[in-house]
């Protein structure tokens, strides 16, 4: 009977601090997305600048997070739809963070080449104040999670044994 | 690249109906927005009677610009449009003047798509006049629209580009028809492509960078296309181009091109038409004289 209790209470443990671990994961996992979309739309900046080239071929150069935008438009989507469906696909971003993708995706019928850079201005500029939020998000409610799963982790452990 | 490269980007009743047609007769097809879709046929206009949305023509050029119409804007200011395989397409809408200059063109109400044709071996009857013993001639080529100058200059790069130092300065990509850089037709091998550049600033490129024997331009006309000719003419290099036009008394009465003439710029005229198809040599003139007549 107490090999039972005590493989529980070892479960029941490990399970919270799985969901901490997780969900301090997920808050990581965000940052990254978020890192790597705004590289991507500096170096699309890059690419439109320099080329002027279709939305096309700059989701393909500015690659990462647009790889598959690229991809999506290649197969007859409208550049819109595709930036659409790449954020949809996307699980590790914020309801936030996917209107701003939205956003960005109703601004890429801009007829002009300046409309489009502060289309992506504007998407940076959005997301660095997303991506400035999760890293605080981290530090503050990151480690709280982490050490407070532990935490209720052990204090159920001790009352079940 | 042939009429397939156009049809793919138009809805399926209108593609379908095209397909109809001898695709070797088609010269050019016609859309107005909550009009009709019209196709010329040898020089005829046939009307397909299919009506076309808004919504469908806004579809057509998204397509035809992948999503990016600010990427064409530069061309689409000068009311055109290129497609893969050098496809012309003229473009009506409503436009935006900042400071007189045409800024943008939106809301595209009609579109004409001139379809382009590589027919290798169209220059040959003529090659004699353009070159003798070794010797380029500065050429004009004078023909009305739609008689296949554009066709004769690409063929004639083709035929020069095997053994001279030939560069074009294709302003509307209709000669090489560059996409990515890469011609879709056959100009010769050593023959060099400046994409998209205006003309006369075109020529001055080439004149410094590229060291040509002979530059090849399309429908010649303006100030700045004058001056880079006498340039041509200075360095020694020759010029083949072409005008619109139905006679060389036609295009003479015209200020720039008119002065080329006079000056005795062009060794070499010849005026084209349709008569008996595409390309018909109608009059070939050499330093001033006639000397072959059709």
């Amino acid at each position: 009977m107490s090999v039972l209790k005590f493989t529980g209470a070892f479960l029941l443990f490990m399970a919270t601090v799985l969901i901490g671990a997780g969900k301090y994961n997920q808050m990581c996992e965000r940052r990254h997305t978020l890192e790597s979309i705004i590289s991507s739309l500096r170096l699309m900046e890059g690419v439109l600048r320099s080329s002027h080239a279709p939305l096309e071929d700059c989701f393909l150069k500015a690659g990462g997070f647009f790889t598959k935008t690229s991809s999506f438009i290649k197969d007859g989507m409208s550049p819109a739809g595709a930036v659409q469906k790449t954020a949809s696909l996307c699980k590790t971003l914020s309801i936030r963070d996917k209107d701003a993708l939205d956003r960005f995706a109703s601004g890429l019928s801009a007829p002009d080449f300046e409309g489009q850079l502060l289309n992506i201005r504007a998407l940076m500029d959005e997301l660095s104040n997303e991506l400035g939020d999760t890293v605080q998000n981290i530090k503050t409610k990151g480690s709280l999670m982490l050490r407070g799963s532990f935490l209720v982790g052990v204090a159920v452990f001790i009352l079940i044994i | 690249m042939g009429l397939e490269s156009v049809l793919k980007f138009l809805p399926n009743e209108i593609s379908g109906a095209i397909r109809f047609f001898n695709e070797k007769d088609i010269q050019e097809i016609r859309i107005v927005a909550e009009g009709s879709c019209a196709i010329t046929i040898k020089g005829r206009l046939c009307d397909t009677g299919i009506k076309v949305s808004k919504a469908q023509l806004a579809k057509v050029i998204a397509d035809m610009c992948r999503g990016s119409i600010y990427a064409v804007q530069p061309t689409l200011v000068r009311g055109y449009l290129t497609l893969a395989g050098g496809h012309r397409v003229g473009v009506c809408g409503s436009v935006t003047v900042e400071n007189g200059n045409v800024k943008y063109m939106g809301d595209i109400s009609a579109i004409c798509i001139r379809i382009a044709r590589e027919v290798k071996g169209v220059s040959d009857k003529f090659m004699n006049t353009i070159e003798s013993g070794g010797r380029i001639f500065n050429t004009l080529i004078i023909s009305p629209p739609g008689c296949g100058k554009t066709t004769v200059l690409r063929d004639i790069a083709r035929n020069l580009g095997n053994r001279y130092r030939v560069c074009i300065a294709d302003e509307r990509s209709e000669i090489a028809a560059c996409v990515g850089g890469a011609s879709q037709n056959d100009i010769g091998k050593y023959t060099c492509v400046l994409d998209g550049v205006p003309k006369g600033v075109g020529i001055e490129m080439l004149l410094r960078t590229m060291s040509p024997e002979v530059i090849i331009t399309d429908e010649t006309g303006s100030f700045d296309e004058e001056k880079a000719i006498y340039q041509v003419i200075n360095c020694g290099a020759k010029i083949i181009t072409s005008v619109h036009g139905y006679s060389e008394k036609d295009v003479s009465r015209r200020k720039y091109i008119g002065s080329l003439i006079e000056n005795g710029v062009f060794e070499r005229i010849i005026v084209l038409s349709d008569r008996c198809g595409p390309a018909t040599v109608e009059k070939v003139i050499s330093d001033g004289r006639v000397i072959e007549r059709a």
